[in-house]
């Protein structure tokens, strides 16, 4: 484990920023603002940032692979990946909910002209 | 209103053996809607029940309850959907009906009540699955004189994608004057858009083998409102469309 004191500011910076994430995710999620269920990827965001953070050799050797001459730049690329395949996934949920929600006003308006024929009939 | 002649439908009594039910989209169509619904009641089919349903797509001005008030039955949209969600609601409730075929009819007027017959009977003679009701397919310009440049354009333009994705010709993509059979609108009660369905709709027709025709037919220009579809809507639209056609052509 690496000491705090030898991290560069950036990385530093981001630690501090993944711990207040983790801790606003887990509260929303214990006030029942967010499901467990889509807390897990901010949680996986917040891992992966971390430990990338603190395990300086693994921030390097994925800076290098990717080409990337200033290693804490190789973080926000591992931010803006995982802020993106959360957005995607924010668009499946929304056309999940959004072609549940429709089936459902469907289904009621097709009840209610049920209802109101039945109570015609009952008249 | 007419309407619902076939609420009573005993069977072997007049069994007239045959159900079309009329799906008649509206949105804030007050002012039209009663024009239509009196035309509607006056069409008469050989062997063939009619049922008009209105599908108020959340209207503010009264549309249902004037509907309502006429003696059609109305199916109420929670809020506003769409023309497409109308349109997909109607068929589900036609289809639960038991209707042999299905028609859409815009609320707006638009669409002459009258030219129905011709629908059916070209459904019949080509033994078609559904059969669309274009303002142009008599005209060999497809009829610049009666819209705008822009408008035109934009309407061969989605012909040519529709061409290239079905390898059928259509004058008029976007109408949604159509009649369909039992098997066809299942399909639009399985799958249709919310919004501006019509052009995909034929691509995913075509593509599970159904047979589309289209047939010159009578149209009207608005009487009362204006068009909901706005010049940016326009473009959305216009973009909109042919993306989903396209991916409607290699959907899953």
């Amino acid at each position: 484990m690496i000491a705090l004191a030898g991290l560069q500011r950036i990385e530093l910076i981001a630690v501090l920023a993944c711990g207040v994430l983790a801790a606003t995710v887990f509260e929303l999620v214990r006030r029942g603002k967010i499901k467990e269920k889509y807390s897990l990827l901010w949680f996986l965001t917040v891992a992966s940032l971390s430990i990338l953070s603190l395990k300086r050799e693994w921030l390097h050797s994925l800076a290098s692979s990717f080409g990337i001459y200033y290693p804490p730049s190789a973080l926000f690329l591992a931010l803006i990946f995982f802020v993106i395949f959360i957005l995607i996934h924010f668009s499946m949920v929304l056309t999940k909910l959004m072609n549940q929600n429709q089936k459902l006003a469907q289904r009621v308006a097709l009840l209610e002209v049920e209802v109101l024929r039945e109570q015609n009939k009952a008249r | 209103m007419s309407a619902s002649t076939g609420q009573n439908l005993s069977p072997g009594f007049e069994s007239p053996s045959r159900l079309l039910v009329v799906v008649v989209p509206a949105y804030n169509e007050k002012t039209n809607i009663a024009g239509v619904l009196a035309e509607l009641s006056a069409v008469r089919l050989e062997r063939t029940t009619v049922e008009v349903v209105v599908v108020d797509d959340g209207s503010t001005d009264g549309t249902a309850e004037l509907a309502r008030r006429l003696g059609t039955e109305v199916v109420c949209l929670p809020f506003n959907m769409g023309i497409g969600m109308s349109v997909q609601t109607g068929v589900l409730y036609a289809l639960k009906r038991g209707a042999d075929f299905v028609v859409q009819v815009d609320g707006d007027g638009q669409h002459v009540p009258g030219e129905i017959s011709k629908l059916l009977a070209v459904l019949e003679t080509t033994r078609s699955d559904v059969v669309v009701g274009s303002r142009f397919a008599r005209k060999r310009r497809g009829g610049l004189e009666s819209t705008t440049l822009a408008r035109w354009l934009a309407g061969r333009a989605l012909a040519m994608v529709v061409r290239l994705l079905t390898g059928q010709r259509f004058s008029d993509t976007t109408s949604g004057f159509r009649i369909y059979t039992r098997r066809a609108a299942q399909l639009v009660a399985h799958s249709y858009s919310d919004d501006y369905p019509e052009v995909e709709a034929l691509v995913a027709l075509v593509r599970r083998g159904f047979q589309v025709t289209e047939i010159g037919v009578q149209m009207r220009r608005r009487i009362h409102g204006k068009s909901s579809i706005g010049a940016w809507k326009s473009i959305y639209y216009f973009i909109k469309v042919i993306l989903s056609s396209c991916i409607e052509k290699v959907r899953a």
